[in-house]
């Protein structure tokens, strides 16, 4: 029987939905392994029939909490796809920042009726059995699809605990810091997987796919000093996508 | 085209639990009389779809014998499907790889295996072949330590190798329970129970990394020389035809060099315990 | 050895020639570097420098390669075939390259024949053309001795002005230029020495000296392994195998199954593997036989300096300088590991 699966989406963009329908061959493939009974906008969550919970974006109100425990009582697989579900992703930037003061900046005067906390990936609050790594997850949808076999394998999934620079160098890419005009780069320490996807078409690697289990911090400083980047720069490079690894993620 | 890397198959032809994490297998390929093996080698098993694992081979080596024997610990994706597999299921098989137990060596001596957990996997193979030929032997033991007595492997067949008395099997457990009679304690507190002759007594180890450093100490503290000691070695062994890098300690392919080692070469390898 | 003279628009017209009719793989620009890349006309060849990111064991061996196929019927895993491998020519490959092509040889030959290597490299024409000028400052192939090709090519092109100085190894070598070539004369081998010895005072000039004797290298590696070079190094090694994928003659791999998520097919495939790198020497159960970044660096460069250079009397960096540029903390340079470890004895 084809397991059943519900996408379900938190604070995020919802891009990541968008990649996996735009994978286009893989995806009819995978509907031929899947069947799919909820996506996205149904709102609803409590009483679907579903055992594969696919979840996107990051939990960033009490409600959200509160939705994401009930997702993980109904669902034999969490799934958490995308850069905001597995590290927080880009919500957490604002985690740095005085609370009061940003919910003010958005809400004006009705601040107070949100019920907003610090923006967190998805294992902060629930157990996630797989993590789609990435922002978006990898476009040819390669890592998704190897989840999802892996699943119906009843395998672990192969996933890379080796930085980017390994895959982009197997592309023969001209190293972002080495161009004429160098640009600095998240590659050395963020886990590989998305075939160096950034670089390959000229841009740095922001770390959407979180940092590899052993990253070397303080050659990477050194790097970015190096390139003229202050400790503070490195740190907001850092925290772009990467904020929830200084409270120990 | 057949490669250094295209499986043979083999039909599964006895499947029998031992613990909770080990199952014992016997296999018979489809396109071979028979496999082949030295004691001390292994196969590269082959699920299609998940990949390879290296499997020593437990069996002895009988060369009218079709059938081979593994005995295989759930440790990753490999071995979880292979522990689903039947009887009358068919499995791919790469092998025997390897230099194995230099059998020829061992003849006339007094032998003390010493298995750790696991480690008597490959050692059966060794100890079977032994005992198919007892008389060419000295003395034989047999020390086995696990970490309970549910850890146990080969259990029925603990008791045969005896020989009824002229083999000594002494086992040990580090955790024992309400059931367990025999010894408690980590395997080296049964080598001051053995009789060693420094030059008669040939030692073969084979356990998890941290074991050796302590059997040996003990074993050096009997005075036995390092040619004496033999082991055999886990590594990555990916490929097993000495091509992939995973497996080596310096200079050295433990795949196709290895897995067995004598001491005394051994000491010559800074990588290798 | 069979020496020719080619003149330099023959030699052009044999290659768009060659382009046309198969496919010729060269060294193409790529922003402010070069790649290895099939090409369609001569025009597009780098002649020099830039070097290119990645050297041209990526044809011989590619990032990743199917080993296998299978497909399930009946419950049953059923191997099927693999495709057939194409004739190619690799031009403008230099000494540094050569030298690793040729390891590499060797390598996949020995004792377990590896076909999967065996059949590409057959496919294969390889000419080479010559250094007149060190590619980068992170070169050091003169001190490596990978400056000399030692013969390992087919056909071997040296600029020597007017014309093409051409060493043809093989009977392949020679076909390739049929019709176009005239014997070399004495003349001409003068102008090529001329055209060398210039050549290597400039190498000598620029490439960083090596301190220690060539043939002292495996000596001096083997006597240091508790050197504290490897831990000060080790500690600044990100793991990230950029100098193994870049590397000529780092040929270590992984294997994994690719099933098709109908779960009806797959493939097992081959792909680079680097030993810098966490994982390479982590087995199943857990155990990392090689977890240190410090002890990672030494094999790696072990098994450029010592042990392949032992094994088969020469060393197994071939000097390209890739993996001095391509490591972000400069710290994986077997020459200046050489000359730390020479100067700061223990």
């Amino acid at each position: 029987m084809k397991p059943k699966v519900g996408f379900f989406s938190f604070t995020s963009c919802e891009g990541c939905q968008l990649v996996v329908l735009s994978m286009a061959d893989k995806l009819l493939d995978l509907l031929g392994a899947v069947e799919v009974v909820n996506f996205r906008e149904a709102s609803s969550y409590k009483g679907e029939d579903y055992d594969v919970a696919i979840v996107e974006g990051a939990l960033s109100t009490v409600h959200e909490i509160e939705e994401i425990r009930a997702i993980r009582k109904q669902a034999k697989i969490l799934i958490a796809i995308g850069a905001c579900a597995h590290i927080g992703g880009i919500n957490c930037i604002r985690n740095f920042d005085n609370q009061f003061e940003i919910k003010k900046a958005v809400y004006g005067e009705r601040a107070a009726n949100f019920d907003s906390i610090l923006a967190q990936p998805i294992d902060a609050v629930v157990k996630v059995d797989y993590y789609s790594r990435g922002c978006p997850p990898n476009r040819d949808g390669e890592e998704f699809v190897e989840i999802v076999t892996a699943i119906l394998q009843g395998k672990k999934p192969y996933i890379p605990n080796f930085p980017v620079c390994v895959q982009c160098k197997m592309k023969g890419n001209v190293c972002t810091f080495h161009k004429e005009k160098p640009i600095t780069c998240l590659g050395p320490v963020t886990r590989a997987g998305c075939n160096a996807h950034c670089p390959s078409y000229g841009n740095a690697c922001i770390g959407c796919r979180g940092l590899v289990e052993e990253p070397n911090l303080n050659a990477h400083q050194e790097t970015l000093s190096g390139a003229g980047l202050t400790v503070e720069e490195s740190l907001n490079f850092y925290r772009m996508l990467n904020g929830m690894m200084e409270v120990g993620k | 085209m057949k490669t250094l890397y295209t499986p043979e198959m083999a039909v599964i032809k006895k499947v029998i639990p031992q613990t909770p994490l080990e199952t014992f297998f016997e296999l018979e390929l489809t396109e071979r009389k028979t496999l082949g093996h030295k004691p001390g080698q292994f196969v590269e098993v082959s699920i299609f779809g998940l990949g390879e694992a290296p499997i020593s081979v437990s069996s002895a080596p009988e060369p009218d014998k079709p059938t081979f024997e593994l005995c295989v610990r759930k440790v990753g994706n490999v071995t979880n499907a292979l522990l689903e597999k039947k009887v009358g299921d068919k499995i791919g098989i790469r092998g025997p790889f390897g230099n194995g137990f230099d059998i020829a060596k061992f003849k006339g001596k007094d032998i003390l295996f010493i298995a750790g957990g696991i480690g008597l996997v490959p050692l059966r193979s060794l100890i079977l072949a032994v005992l198919n030929r007892r008389p060419d032997y000295g003395r034989i033991n047999v020390l086995y330590g696990c970490k309970t007595p549910r850890d146990l492997l080969f259990k029925g067949e603990l008791k045969s190798w005896e020989c009824g008395g002229s083999v000594e099997c002494l086992i040990t457990v580090d955790l024992g329970d309400e059931s367990w009679q025999g010894d408690v304690g980590v395997i080296t507190t049964l080598i001051p129970r053995v009789e060693i002759d420094e030059k008669k007594t040939q030692a073969v180890i084979v356990g998890p990394p941290v074991m050796y450093r302590f059997v040996i100490r003990e074993l050096k503290s009997r005075r036995l020389p390092d040619a004496n000691i033999w082991m055999s070695l886990e590594r990555k062994m990916k490929c097993g035809v000495g091509k992939c890098g995973h497996c080596q300690m310096n200079d050295i392919y433990v795949c196709q060099d290895g897995p067995v080692f004598n001491y005394a070469e051994l000491k010559k390898i800074p990588e290798s315990i | 050895m069979k020496q020719f003279i080619i003149k330099k628009p023959k030699l052009f017209e044999l290659i768009d020639k060659l382009a046309r009719e198969t496919t010729v793989i060269a060294p193409v620009k790529q922003e402010n570097f070069t790649s290895f890349a099939p090409i369609t006309s001569a025009a597009e060849i780098v002649w020099g420098a830039p070097q290119t990111v990645i050297p041209p064991k990526q044809f011989l061996y590619p990032q990743s390669e199917d080993l296998l196929a299978y497909e399930f019927g009946n419950g049953e895993a059923r191997i099927t075939g693999l495709n057939a491998v194409k004739e190619r020519v690799l031009f403008g490959v230099h000494p540094c390259d050569l030298n690793a092509i040729g390891q590499m040889d060797r390598i996949w030959a020995e004792k377990n024949p590896d076909a999967n290597y065996l059949e590409k490299r057959k496919a294969i024409t390889l000419v080479g053309v010559d250094c007149l000028a060190p590619c980068s400052s992170d070169a050091i192939c003169l001190r490596l001795n990978g400056l000399d090709p030692k013969g390992r090519f087919d056909l071997f092109l040296t600029d020597i002005g007017s014309a093409f100085y051409a060493e043809a190894a093989t009977k392949k070598g020679e076909a390739l230029v049929e019709g176009l070539r005239a014997p070399a004369k004495a003349a001409d081998g003068k102008r090529l020495t001329a055209v060398q010895k210039k050549r290597t005072a400039l190498f000598d000039k620029q490439e960083k000296k090596l301190l220690p004797k060539y043939k002292d290298l495996s000596k001096l590696m083997k006597a240091n392994i508790d050197h504290p070079v490897w831990e000060e190094r080790g500690k600044l090694c990100y793991g990230c195998g950029s100098c193994n994928m870049v590397c000529p003659t780092c040929y270590c791999f992984d294997v994994q199954d690719y099933m098709h998520v109908s779960l009806v097919k797959g493939v097992r495939s081959r792909v680079w593997d680097g030993c810098m790198t966490e994982e390479f020497a982590k087995v199943a159960s857990g155990e990392n036989f090689r977890e240190d970044r410090s002890h990672r660096l030494r094999h790696r460069t072990y098994r450029k300096l010592n042990y392949l250079y032992d094994k088969w009397g020469e060393s197994f960096c071939t000097g390209c300088g890739r993996c001095v540029k391509a490591c972000l903390t400069k710290i994986v340079s077997p020459l200046e590991i050489a000359n730390e470890i020479y100067s700061r004895k223990i």
